[in-house]
């Protein structure tokens, strides 16, 4: 769904500043100019708040100027011309200060092209263990390339000794702090792979801090959530420490099949029992249909249309469910960039199963359609400006709202705020 | 030296680098070294004479072409002659692009494809003739060169580069002697070794060898083969065996490497003259900082510390302006993420303005430039993207650059120049902000006011009972308010806005800018000012000086005025004490919560804070202090309006003072415009209000409430 062509993703340069900011303890520092810095803060503290009291005036401070997140070196004219490692100098002591975070340089689009080099700056400042530097240029990358490139690297040079594998313990790879509401996705996929017995260990990438990137190189597997935000990262960890990683072939736990399917594929590599899990959303379903049923609700979503844009992975699920769980029509899907080619195979030839292949990518939208599942911005746009009915919101970026209830994408959580979202609407 | 030795070969361009540096990997392989050459120059000849002649694909070319996953080391590190492993870095044609962010792109690419993991003694960086940028000197890092070699001939020019390199080579200096030494390549001029022997002398390093100029250079060339290939036996191929046998002896540790220490330009001027010089050896430093090719100091470093920061820049306050029309393109010359950036903040803008809003006024495009562009430039991309939006129907485009383009050089004005000839029915405008490289968000946004206003047609003829708005800026002030408010100001009296410019408003609004008969500013801070100048000049239409009225008192003068201008004095007078009515109706009301209050004012970035005291003064609300922040952007003092009132205040006003000023006075409030929140004490955001009189009732009825409700609410007090 290209909306007009007028929705402008994300790239890999704020992939890789969401990246860093995703550690608990991890400090994205902009080289760039400071243009680059407010909407990443913003972002930051509204996907994963670090906020802390007296943070005005703990980090008054040059480079923060009061904001905690995303300090910045405010590259301007001279510095394009001249260098500004003068700035990475003055700016280390500083940061470095602060024991209790690690802080990872990355270059806004300008700077990436005038080559300072921070990694030698950060050395002869003798804070190699504070800090590292990202010098690779992801600009106009796919966001989820740049995230997956950014946390490998990171572990690349937290470089975790390995240990003794530990039977029966998981990684959660591949779950991005930018999906919706994820730390209540994270407590439903850990308890999920709990109820089969397995332990989480960390979750690089989503929440987790250095000292857990120590620990994790003992789990026994890594566990995929969304494959496009972690492919590298997991091939690093087989590569480095041998931990095999389970994917699911149907993409990531979106709606109830999904997610069975998902912790049926993980039970079994880990030779574990799902049994107690799908019992769980076997109890779901019953609810749902109980719900759906005791009302003047029960054809209220069949036959109606639907158009989506997401990763492949969200995208191939999330269709397959609203089709054959609600009976909706796909009229338009749209995968972001960063998809694979597998997972878009996959669409396609579902959608040629059913008889909709014109769906695939197909611009512009019909006159008014019934539901849009996109980012929170496309969605609620579409929806105020009449082109759909409903828009759901399912990624990123959604930021002019605040929400206190549960609404992530994954599992079977997941699973019921779609649902509400979809019976909600008028 | 365990590990590949790297050694950097630079020197003035056209001085023979690339024929000593393949002369030297052929001699090396030749014995029995594994030897790779890394040419570093958009000019991608330096292998050719390993290759027989032949040219190789490049890395950057082959980076265009070849996605990242598909990449392979062999596809670009061939096989040459004695199994010398040979790369090209490439680059952009002359004049485009970023050769230098080619050169650092080339090194990471070979990094991530393992080249590292390659079983090499030798590996030589041929590299282009002056080190001009960041990108050039990549070679000069730590991690690459061990040893460097300076290549020249006894042109003064050619010394002349050999220091500047020696003055790289400091700035990437850890205090490790990385100078290997000189090789002197004859052009058989007279005196030349006595030019180079004074200045190897000087900056204290060797003449390692001293290639005779010959014919068999020129033929080997045309052979396509090396000269110590070719002819063996001659004097050249001697030379380079000499130059081959000192690598391998700083490789085993025989032969040190030496220090830099470049010469000043005056020292420079006296070997010119063919003086005997002493140098700096062991010197420190006294290099000026400045930019390597011409070496001009800078005027004075700006740090984040002491200097203005900019917070926004010139391309955002470019594309917001423009994005107050709403059927026009914008089209963001940068990588995504710019536009992303910009787009984002304008739809959040127009979520909070619910429903009515038009999606298609955030009509945002980027050119999508990625690494592989920004080596070889953007210009292609942009029209390309230029044609693509006009194939879909779009007549009017604003095209703003970013800081990305900027430093590329990317001649963007000769794309649009060129399409717009070719449609002369369409509005094109460019605005070359180059990110925050002009400027900062405000001198953006009254560049796009300039870019605006030039479709205004001069023969429109004014209509009776219309007016124009100039400056209201909504981007930052969300919600159907600020829409309804000026809308309202104008339809109770019966005019209609022809043109709300840098609000919102359309190509044909702006077109028929004249037929507003008269025209109005929404306010009198500084970049409304500049907007409003840039307006009057370029429409010939005068701007009122009365600016959309702000609470009671410039409402009321604000009526008078319109009453004047329009013949409706009896339509303006009622109207204006129906809003004074209702005004000084709720004031009293207020007044009641209010009366004896004391506040504190911080003001850092509210430049008219009059409407502000004015409300204060109804509710007899007691301002015992007004603090003028340190950024505050005008160091004028009080306003004049209000600098008689006898209220203290004070400049370079900041937290400490706010504080030590709560302890003193004990005010019952803190208004601020900061967005400070942490203090033991009531604090209260403010900004200016939207225009006419409910905005500032709204903020009486909020202060009222402030001074009700706990200092601090219970969630602040979770840890």
């Amino acid at each position: 769904m290209e909306v007009g062509g007028m929705t402008v993703l994300p790239d890999g340069f704020t992939g890789a500043i969401m990246a860093v900011e995703s550690f608990r303890d991890g400090r994205a520092v902009l080289h760039g100019p400071g243009g680059c810095r407010g909407y990443h803060s913003f972002s930051a503290s509204k996907y994963y708040s670090k906020a802390g009291p007296g943070d005005y005036e703990k980090y008054s401070l040059p480079f923060f100027f009061g904001q905690p997140r995303i300090p910045c070196t405010y590259m301007d004219e001279d510095d394009y011309i001249h260098g500004s490692i003068d700035k990475i100098e003055e700016c280390l002591p500083i940061l470095c200060a602060d024991d209790d975070v690690f802080n990872v340089f990355i270059k806004s689009p300008g700077a990436a092209l005038i080559g300072d080099n921070i990694t030698d700056a950060i050395e002869l400042a003798g804070c190699s263990d504070k800090a590292m530097a990202v010098e690779e240029s992801l600009i106009s990358e796919p966001f989820s390339s740049g995230y997956d490139h950014t946390v490998r690297r990171m572990i690349q040079w937290m470089d975790p000794k390995k240990k003794d594998t530990i039977p029966g313990t998981v990684n959660i790879l591949g779950l991005p702090i930018t999906s919706n509401d994820w730390e209540s996705a994270f407590e439903d996929l850990k308890n999920l792979l709990e109820m089969t017995g397995l332990e989480v260990v960390s979750s690089p990438g989503a929440g987790c801090g250095r000292e857990d990137i120590e620990k994790s190189v003992s789990a026994e597997y890594n566990v995929i959530v969304s494959n496009e935000y972690c492919a590298r990262t997991a091939e690093y960890y087989e590569e480095k420490y041998g931990i095999p990683s389970i994917r699911f072939d149907g993409g990531s736990p979106v709606g109830f099949d999904a997610t069975e399917g998902w912790i049926e594929t993980v039970a079994s590599k880990t030779g574990r029992n799902a049994d107690r899990v799908k019992n769980l959303i076997n109890d779901r379903k019953v609810r749902v249909f109980k719900r759906i049923k005791g009302t003047l609700y029960t054809n209220k979503v069949k036959g109606n249309d639907f158009a989506a844009t997401a990763d492949g992975s969200v995208l191939l699920p999330l269709t397959k469910w609203l089709f054959g769980y609600l009976g909706m029509a796909p009229a338009s899907l749209t995968p972001n960039p960063g998809t694979d080619e597998d997972t878009a195979a996959k669409i396609r030839s579902f959608l040629r199963d059913i008889g909709a292949e014109n769906a695939w990518r197909s611009d512009p939208l019909p006159e008014k359609i019934d539901f849009v599942f996109a980012d929170g911005h496309t969605a609620e746009m579409l929806e105020l400006s009449d082109r759909c009915y409903k828009g759901v919101d399912i990624g990123y970026p959604s930021l002019a709202k605040i929400g206190f209830l549960p609404r992530p994408i994954y599992g079977i959580s997941g699973t019921m705020y779609l649902l509400d979202e979809i019976f909600g609407k008028e | 030296m365990n590990g590949a030795l790297q050694i950097a070969v630079y020197g003035k361009g056209g001085i023979g680098k690339s024929t000593v540096s393949a002369n030297i990997s052929y001699i090396l392989a030749g014995m029995g070294k594994k030897v790779l050459q890394i040419g570093c120059d958009p000019k991608h000849d330096s292998t050719r004479l390993l290759l027989d002649g032949n040219e190789q694909t490049t890395v950057l070319d082959y980076m265009r072409k070849t996605p990242p996953y598909d990449r392979h080391l062999e596809d670009i590190v061939l096989n040459g002659v004695r199994g010398i492993r040979c790369v090209e870095a490439g680059g952009p044609e002359p004049g485009i692009g970023c050769a230098g962010r080619g050169i650092l792109s080339t090194f990471e690419t070979l990094k991530n494809l393992g080249v590292e993991g390659l079983d090499l003694d030798v590996k030589i960086y041929d590299v282009l003739g002056d080190v001009v940028c960041g990108g050039f000197a990549v070679p000069l890092r730590n991690e690459y060169a061990d040893g460097v070699y300076l290549v020249t001939s006894g042109e003064f020019m050619s010394v002349y580069a050999a220091n500047n390199i020696l003055k790289g080579i400091r700035n990437f200096d850890k205090g490790t002697p990385r100078v290997a030494g000189i090789i002197l390549n004859h052009r058989g001029m007279e005196n030349e070794y006595d030019m180079v022997e004074r200045f190897a002398e000087a900056v204290g390093l060797p003449i390692v060898a001293r290639i005779p100029r010959s014919e068999y250079f020129a033929e080997a060339e045309s052979a396509g083969k090396t000269v110590s290939e070719l002819y063996p036996d001659s004097d050249s191929a001697k030379e380079f065996e000499k130059i081959s046998s000192h690598i391998l002896s700083i490789k085993n540790g025989e032969t040190e490497l030496l220090g830099s220490y470049p010469l000043d330009d005056a020292e420079m001027g006296r070997i010119a003259k063919g003086e005997r010089v002493l140098g700096n050896r062991g010197m420190p430093n006294l290099l000026p900082e400045g930019c390597l090719a011409c070496m001009k100091t800078t005027t004075g470093k700006k740090t984040t510390t002491k200097k203005k920061i900019i917070n926004y820049c010139a391309a955002v306050g470019a594309v917001y302006g423009c994005m107050s029309v709403t059927d026009a393109v914008i089209i963001v010359h940068g990588p995504r993420s710019c536009a992303h950036i910009m787009y984002t903040l304008k739809v959040i803008a127009e979520i909070k303005r619910g429903h009515g809003t038009d999606f298609r006024s955030s009509n945002v495009h980027s050119t999508e430039m990625d690494d592989t562009i920004s080596v070889f430039g953007g210009a292609g991309s942009l029209e390309q993207k230029i044609r693509d939006l006009i194939l879909e129907g779009h007549k009017s485009f604003f095209i703003v650059t970013t800081c990305a383009s900027g430093i590329i050089g990317d001649n963007a004005m000769d794309v649009v120049n060129a399409v717009s000839n070719e449609y002369p029915e369409l509005y094109f405008r460019i605005i070359e902000a180059d990110g925050n490289i002009t400027g900062d968000m405000g001198e953006g946004y009254i560049a796009s006011a300039e870019a605006m206003l030039d479709i205004v047609d001069n023969d429109v003829i004014s209509e009776d009972m219309t007016v124009n708005t100039v400056a209201e800026r909504y981007l930052f002030r969300r919600g159907r308010l600020p829409d309804k408010s000026t809308a309202d100001l104008f339809s109770e009296l019966g005019i209609r806005i022809n043109c709300r410019f840098m609000y919102e408003t359309s190509m044909d609004s702006m077109k028929n800018i004249k037929k507003g008969k008269f025209t109005f500013a929404a306010s009198d801070e500084s970049e409304s000012k500049s907007i409003v100048r840039l307006f009057e000049s370029k429409t010939g239409l005068r701007v009122e000086k009365e600016t959309l009225p702000v609470g009671l008192r410039s409402y009321k003068e604000f009526h008078k005025k319109i009453g004047n201008l329009f013949g409706i004095e009896n339509k303006a007078e009622e109207v204006c004490k129906q809003g004074e009515r209702k005004y000084l109706s709720e004031v009293e009301r207020l007044k009641k919560k209010l009366k004896g209050k004391r506040v504190i004012i911080e003001n850092r970035f509210t430049p008219d804070m009059f409407w502000l005291l004015e409300i204060l003064s109804d509710l007899d609300v007691e301002i015992v202090k007004i603090g003028m922040g340190p950024r505050h952007e005008r160091k004028e003092g009080l306003d004049p309006r209000y600098d008689g009132l006898g209220i203290p205040y004070a400049e370079d006003y900041d937290i400490l003072d706010l504080k030590s000023d709560v302890d003193k006075f004990k005010p019952d409030l803190i208004l601020t415009d900061s967005g400070l929140t942490s203090l033991d004490a009531k604090i209260m955001s403010y900004s200016r209000p939207d225009v006419g009189l409910d905005g500032v009732l709204k903020f009486g009825r909020k202060l009222a409430n402030m001074l009700l409700v706990p200092a601090v609410e219970g969630w602040r007090l979770e840890e």
